[in-house]
Parts: C-alpha cells; structure tokens; sequence
C-alpha cells in the first residue's frame, strides 16, 4: 500500500482536490480576462476610438494606413463578412464591427469627403484619406 | 493545540475559501474593465487635436477681419464637422483674440455646450485633470495683421465623448 495510514490518504485526496478546484477556478478567470483583453467588443470599441482620433489628427492631404489583424481575424472567427468599418460622413461617426450587430461607433469632428475611408479584408488594412491639401 | 480537522484536507475547499476566490475574482474582472475602460479614454487627445486644428486653420495667414467680422463660419473655414460639434452635446470650443497693445479682447465666441467651460476653467484653475469632467485644451498663438498689429489668438477645446 502506498500511504501508511488512512488520515495521510485523506490529506493526499483533499490536497488533490483543492488543486482540481483552485486550477479550474483561476482557469476561468484567466480565460475571462483574456477574452475581455481580445473580444470582439473590447476591439471594436479600442480600434473606433483610435481611428476617429487618428482622423482628427491628421493634417490635410495625408493618409494613414491600419494594419490590423487582430480586428480582422475576429471577424473572421465569427463568420463576419460585412463592412468592417462603417463611416457616416455626414454625422461624423466611425463604426468598427467584428462581429454581427450594431458594433461600436465613435464621433470625429473633422469633415471627411465620400469615400475617404475604405478598408482591405485580404491586406487586412484600413485606409484614411485625409483629402485634398 | 493541533485541530484535528485542518489535517484532513477537505477544509481547504470550504464555503469561506470559495466566497473569498469569489471576491478576487470580481476584484481582478473589475480591474480589468476599468483598465480597458481608461485605455479607451481619448477625450483629452480629442480635445488637444482640436486646439491644434483650429490654430493651425486660423494663425495660418491670419487674417483679422475674417476672424471679427459677420459671416466668419468657424466650422466651414476649419472643415470641422458642426453636426458632431455643436449638436453632439460632447464638445466645446473657446475662440478669443486679444489686442496684444492694447490688452482688450477684441473677439470671444464660443460653440458647443457652455456648461462645459466651467468643468474646464476649474481645471486649468487648480492645474489638475478630473476624470469625470469633460477634458478641456488650451492653446495659444501670437498672431500679426497685414499692418503688422499683434494679437494673441487663444483657443480653449474640450471633449466629453465618452
């Protein structure tokens, strides 16, 4: 026999069990929070503030280039095959989606022409087109 | 004395263990939201972008009797947007210039919502940033007419857009 005595086989299984449980809890919780870092929401919300800054930034007659894979690739592992990036030019919004739904919108102030912004799902890009100088 | 129990190993997954693995664990979850949260935060880059924009459009071959006078269209000669600006609820903007000689302000406008400049004069009064204010700018820029007149051309911006 392994354990010499009953009271040490106890403490052997308790110990194993509380390593089952803390390992499952603390997986849970490592999983959430990594989800949280890398979801859908917590994406679309980053990369539409980022670019309506960006926007605002900009200096006439420039453009700016996203490579953004992450935003791409989720959108991709939820079998999202609309836009991307939706501009309103006349309100001044920028929405970014990666998955199905309303996604995230974020206003800029800078008046944009038609067309300005345009994005690439196989180079995994977005483009901004600041206009003319 | 030994407790007898604490040996055996099924106290250490006790209802107490769990609630307080609970408590860190909406601890650690809460953390992370508010830090993904600040992240976020872009309202005082938003506002300085729009000092910087307004400067640069109106210090750029400044020219006093378009600033001062009847049809200058703050928006339209800056190409910012007015429905996100002054229908959004979310910004402000500040425009003064001041007569360097003389020390008059000779133009002061503002746009947006005005209960913001009161968030923003309190900040730049006590020199501190408060999180649940609208982020104010200010910025500054010495100017000359064609006669060569010297003014000071102060735009304060903020943002709430959250």
């Amino acid at each position: 026999m392994l354990f010499k005595n009953k009271k040490s086989q106890d403490s052997i299984a308790g110990t194993i069990v509380f390593i089952i449980v803390a390992a499952v809890f603390f997986g849970i919780l490592l999983l959430f929070i990594s989800q949280i870092g890398t979801g859908a929401g917590t994406l679309e919300k980053i990369y539409s503030r980022e670019i309506a800054v960006a926007i605002d930034s900009m200096r006439p007659g420039t453009e700016i280039t996203f490579y953004l894979p992450d935003l791409f690739d989720k959108a991709k592992a939820n079998n999202f095959n609309g836009n991307i990036i939706f501009p309103n030019y006349e309100n001044g919004t920028i929405t970014i989606r990666a998955v199905e739904g309303a996604g995230n919108s974020y206003s800029y102030y800078t008046k944009l022409e038609p067309g300005s912004v345009s994005f690439n799902r196989e180079k995994k890009i977005i483009t901004i087109n600041s206009g003319v100088l | 004395m030994k407790n007898k129990k604490a040996t055996s190993g099924d106290i250490y997954v006790s209802p107490v263990l769990i609630v307080i693995w609970v408590i860190v664990a909406v601890s650690i979850a809460i953390g992370v939201i508010v830090f993904y949260n600040t992240q976020a935060d872009t309202r005082l880059i938003e506002a300085d972008a729009l000092s910087t924009k307004i400067l640069d459009c109106l210090g750029k071959d400044f020219n006093y009797l378009d600033i001062t006078g009847n049809e200058f269209d703050l928006f339209k000669e800056c190409n910012l947007n007015s429905n996100v600006l002054e229908k959004s609820d979310n910004y402000y903007i500040r425009l003064s210039l001041n007569d360097i000689d003389s020390g008059k302000i000779v133009y002061d406008s503002f746009w947006g919502v005005g209960v913001i400049s009161t968030q923003c004069e309190y900040q730049f009064k006590e020199n501190k940033i408060e999180p649940n204010f609208a982020q104010c700018s200010k910025k500054s820029m010495l100017v000359a007419d064609e006669s060569d007149r010297k003014y000071l051309l102060e735009v304060i911006s903020a943002s709430n857009q959250k």
